[in-house]
This record gives structure tokens, sequence and C-alpha cells, in this order.
């Protein structure tokens, strides 16, 4: 999916989500989104609890499956993708960032970092040629030196940081985060913003960052501002210096 | 970590972060594992010393001439109107007509080792006052140990039987008050009657054996028994002795000879080792069934407490059956892990035990062999159980909504 077409990156019509179909409690969360989003778009979404944005977010990176509309993903209409062409496209194109920064125990800083790639599909990208990409992207975080220190010996920036290099490791067109300083102090939750900021301009990965911090959305380019499962307003934003 | 893939790697580093659930189940299988080495070892050891016991100085398989029968002058009604009697005719010293044909053929017969012909009869040992009944065996010695083990039940004296030698039960040379080397005549209703030189004293098994039993040549059985040149049984060794039964069957189609095998002749033993055999089968299953219960119970609290790991590999690129594998992977490194560990285990066991389990004449009842083939079936199989075990585990991690795994 290397096509950078003309068209944009992530085109949605019509998006419905409705939670519980054919039951009593079934709940309808996105009502008939329009959304596009162009390559290496940085983009805020914005929003109250409960306006959908996780929903919309889980349907855009694939991990959900919409129950009415049609999504465009780099040109391929993947509406109804089964779960392993999901799995193959969510694995190319997207990155994730949560919340909780949510990096395997198990694994040491790098290995998570390499995690993506180790999956078997990584086309041309030789195992050492991976570490050596984890290690760079590790560096460019800032943390080349807990490489190999355990998720639990680092700081909860320090964690976000690997995600960050975890999300980033193939490159992906879309990185897609949840909150991703939602849990975090303002002195972290800065370098984050900054890495963040830094891949957009020096790759042109495209993002889309789900907040409740009005500081954080400030600083973007794009801001989609989703209220009870409609797009309330969304307008372009030239950030501030930062 | 990358030369394993990815599958097994996420499975060792699961398992590893799970060390006491890991230990635990590894720890259960083991110690399943170890006891049915265990009781195989016991249960083998002990049937072969029954048999061998039993059977003693018996061929596997004694071919006979058929019985002979009467054929009545007169026959009897069913419905009883005529009545007759018909007196068992006294069964005479016969012979195998033909036999080194028959033995030919037998020896050519599937499962067969070796044949031995042997002239048998009764007759009466006599030394001064004392004479007792004895059974005369007479064989071609060197083919006849071959069918019957009589190496390891030499008390004293040397296996030879050079003309006018004779090998005798101790309890025999003790009742004619013979000792090594002494000479001691036997008698036959035939008229015969020789003089032999013991040359072995034997402990055959059994007291009755014992105090009856007198090898020779054949050539002097022959004579005593006045049958020169005939041969009165054929005795057999097979390879598998748990299959003699089924050989007899193919005997008799082949000959008119009457054929019995040690199983008919010993029919209860061979009931209550048939039994036994059951019974630990079924304590086998039963153990197996409990260990891959267990491995199966270890992966499905694993697979809720790594709901969130699931779904964050699924998210960042993980197929469904990638996340089947890793968990089928699982069960079967606890598995073979499991089997090798407790196949150590059962051989401690084993050569622990054999040293305090001892047969009546105080040898162990089973000794220690590295069986490598016991061993790689146990882990193979234990492979096969784990990966069965994990199946359910597997697929419910791969059914896991990643969304939803992901939210908590």
């Amino acid at each position: 999916m290397t096509n950078k077409t003309t068209g944009p990156l992530v085109e949605i019509r019509g998006l419905q989500k409705t939670y519980n179909v054919g039951l009593p409690n079934a709940e309808e969360v996105l009502h008939g989104i329009d959304l596009a989003i162009n390559h290496g778009e940085f983009t805020a979404l914005i929003g109250p609890s409960g306006s959908g944005k996780s929903t919309l977010l889980n349907i855009l990176g694939l991990l959900e499956s919409a129950s009415a509309g049609s999504y465009q993903l780099g040109g391929r209409d993947v509406t109804a993708f089964y779960d392993d062409e999901r799995t193959l496209a969510r694995h190319e194109v997207l990155g994730f960032i949560f919340q909780f920064h949510h990096l395997l125990p198990a694994f040491s800083a790098v290995e998570n970092v390499m995690l993506p790639g180790l999956m078997g599909r990584s086309r041309g990208v030789l195992q050492n040629d991976l570490r050596e990409r984890a290690m760079e992207l590790l560096d460019a975080v800032g943390l080349h030196d807990a490489a190999d220190k355990k998720p639990t010996e680092l700081s909860g920036g320090m964690q976000q940081r690997v995600a960050i290099a975890r999300a980033l490791v193939r490159g992906p067109q879309l990185v897609l985060a949840d909150e991703p300083t939602g849990n975090l102090d303002t002195h972290s939750s800065d370098t984050i913003f900054a890495l963040l900021r830094k891949f957009n301009r020096e790759r042109g990965t495209g993002l889309l960052i789900v907040t409740h911090d009005p500081r954080l959305a400030a600083r973007c380019d794009r801001i989609i501002e989703l209220v009870d499962g409609r797009i309330a307003s969304d307008r372009p934003n030239t950030p501030a210096v930062t | 970590m990358n030369a394993l893939g990815f599958e097994l790697t996420v499975a060792l580093r699961f398992l590893r972060e799970g060390r006491m659930q890991t230990a635990l189940i590894i720890g259960g299988a083991a110690i399943g594992v170890a006891v049915i080495f265990f009781i195989t070892a016991v249960l083998t050891g002990v049937q072969g010393d029954l048999i061998r016991r039993v059977t003693g100085a018996q061929a596997h398989i004694v071919i006979k001439p058929p019985e002979e029968i009467v054929a009545p002058l007169v026959a009897g009604d069913a419905d009883g109107s005529r009545l007759s009697s018909i007196q068992a005719r006294p069964q005479r010293l016969t012979t195998i007509d033909g036999w080194p044909a028959l033995a030919r053929a037998t020896e050519a017969t599937e499962g067969v080792i070796t044949v031995a012909p042997v002239a048998t009869g009764s007759g009466l040992g006599i030394k001064g006052e004392a004479s007792r009944s004895v059974v005369i065996v007479g064989t071609e010695l060197e083919r006849y140990l071959r069918v019957v083990k009589l190496d390891d039940k030499v008390k004293s004296g040397v296996l030879v039987i050079e003309p006018g030698d004779a090998l005798i039960g101790i309890e025999l040379a003790k009742d004619l008050g013979a000792v090594l080397g002494d000479r001691f005549r036997v008698q036959t209703a035939q008229g015969g009657s020789e003089v032999f030189r013991i040359r072995a004293l034997l402990d055959l098994g059994s007291r009755e054996l014992n105090r009856r039993y007198v090898y020779t040549d054949l050539r002097a059985a022959q004579s005593l028994l006045g049958i020169p040149g005939r041969i009165t049984n054929l005795d057999v060794a097979v390879r598998d002795i748990m299959q003699a039964e089924i050989i007899s069957a193919k005997l008799r189609a082949q000959s008119g000879q009457l054929i019995e095998s040690w199983i008919q002749t010993n029919n209860q033993i061979f009931a209550a080792i048939k039994n036994q055999d059951i019974m630990t089968l079924l304590i086998r299953f039963f153990i197996t069934v409990v260990v891959s219960l267990g491995i199966a119970s270890v992966l499905v609290v694993s697979v809720v407490q790594k709901r969130k790991e699931i779904g964050i590999l699924r998210a960042i690129g993980a197929t469904r059956r990638q996340m089947l594998s890793v968990f089928l992977l699982q069960g079967v490194i606890v598995g073979v892990g499991g089997a090798l560990l407790g196949s150590v285990l059962g051989m401690m066991l084993v050569s622990l035990f054999s040293r305090i389990l001892r047969n009546a004449e105080g040898q162990a009842l089973f000794s220690l062999s590295f069986d490598f083939r016991l061993i790689g079936f146990v882990v193979a199989g234990a492979a096969v159980l784990g990966l069965m075990a994990a199946v359910l585990p597997a697929r419910n991690a791969a059914r896991l909504d990643p969304a939803q795994a992901i939210r908590g």
C-alpha cells in the first residue's frame, strides 16, 4: 500500500456504529460520519466522554467494523474486509499508541519496538535490520540506553516513548493515538508531543490524536470535535509557537 | 529472539513470565509422567517374574500327538432312548509321526523362534533304598536351551549332557540322597533301565518340578521309553509370549497335532495378568486426563490474564492464527517439558525402588533400563496431549476482540 495517490488516505462516508444490534439495549454511538484525512495530516480528535471518539478511532484502526457506511483506506475499500485482511492492512498502514502505553512486560524495550516487525510478514526486512531500526527509533525518542530494560523498569513517560517507537517501526502512514499523554505529567506530555511532531515533520507520518487536553489540541494542524456521535466542528488550526 | 520466529518467541516469553504457573504445571505433568513410567516398570517387572515363575521349565508352546479316542460301537441317542457308556481309553505313550518335517514347518511359522524335539515319559528314579517317580525329559540340550532357559536355573554343576549324563531337580537329588557327580538308576514301565551321572542340580522354580524332573539326552530317553527314533513332544519358543495363543491357533490350523500354549495351561494366571494390564491401562489413562486438564486450566487462566497483551499483539498486526499458535505452542512446550522432567524423575523412582522391591529369591523385581524408545514415545505423546489441551484456551485467545481486550 504505497500508492500515495491523489486521494485522501482515509475516507469514510455515512459511518454508523451500533452496539448490541438487534437487542433491546441496542445503542447507536456514531450517527453517520463523513470524514477525510490526508497523508501526513496532524489532527486532533476532541470531544466529551461518551461522544464516540474511541469508537471512531477503533473503526479507523480496523479494530472494530462499522455497522453502516463505507471506509476507504489508502484507496482501498476496507469496509467489508475479513479479520485477516483487516489485520494485514492494520499491520501495513497503521500504527497505534494507547493511553496506557501497553508494552508487553515480558519483552525488553527494544524487543517491544521490534515486535510489529517480527510477525513474519515484513517484506524484505531482515531481522538484523529490524533490530538496527528499532535501535534507531529508540535513539530518536532518547532511550538508547534503556533498550535492554524491561518496561517495568521505565517511568511512564519513558514507556510511552517506547510505545511511540513501536508504532513507528514499520513506517506507518497513519498513527492513531488514544490519549497518548493521558496519564503523564506536563513535562512528559510535552516531550511526547514534541516527538510526535518531529516524526510528523521528518517522516511525513500522519497522526490522529484523541485527546481531552485543549492545550494539546491547540498545537495540532486540524481539530475535529465530536459531540454525541456527530462531527460538531472540523476546522484547521494554526498552532501557536511551541 | 529473532531466530525462533514470532509465535515460539512469544510463547516462551509468556511461559517465562508466568513463572509460578509454568513451574507448577510442568511439575504436575512431570509427576504424572513419572508415575506412568514407574508403574509401567513395576508391572513389567512383576509380570515378567510371575510368568518366569509359572512357566518355569515350560515351553511356550508344546506340540503333542493327538489323544487316542475310542470309536463307540453303538452311538448314544440325544433323546436318551438308547444308553451307551463309553469307557475312556487308557492313553499309551504316543509319538509324533514324521516329526522332522513338522519341526521344520513349525520353525518356519511367523513368530516362532525355534523348536526342540523332546521324548518325555515317566519312570522311577532309584538310588540304593530310595526310589522316586520321575519325569524323564530327553532332548538335544543345545536346542532345548533356546526353548527353555535352564541357564539361570542351575544351582550347581554345568549344563552339559554327554551320553550317560542327567540334570535333575534339587529336591529329587535330596530325596535320592544324591549329590553332584553321583550316579542313580532310572527304570521305566516299558522295561528300560539306565544309570545316569548327575551333571547339574536345577532349581526349576517350583517344588513339584524340582522333585520330579530328570533331563537327559534324546537318545537315552528314547531307548528308556521304548520309542527309538521317535519323539513325544515338540517344544516351541515364540518371540512374544503374550502372542503364544495366537501362534498356537496358527499351528493348530497347519497340523493335526494337539497344541497347547502356556496360556492355556496357566489360564488363571494369564487372566490375572490381563486384568492387571487393564487396571494399569485405566490408571494411566486417568493420569493422562488429569494432566491434560491441568495444562488446559492453566492456559485458560493465562489467556484471561494476558487479555490486554493479546489485544495489543492483535492491534499491532498479529493474526488470529498467530495468537492461536502462541497458545498451542505453550501447551506443547509444557507437555514436552513435563515429559522430559517426568522421565528423569521416573527413572530415579525406578532405580530407587528396584533396590527395595525384590522377588522371593531376593533379586530385584525390575531393573532400570534406558528405554529411549519409551522416552521418545512419552515425549511425543505429551506433545500431542499438550497440543490438545491447549486447543480450547488457544481458541479463546484467537477469538478475543482486540478492541475490547485493550479497553480492559
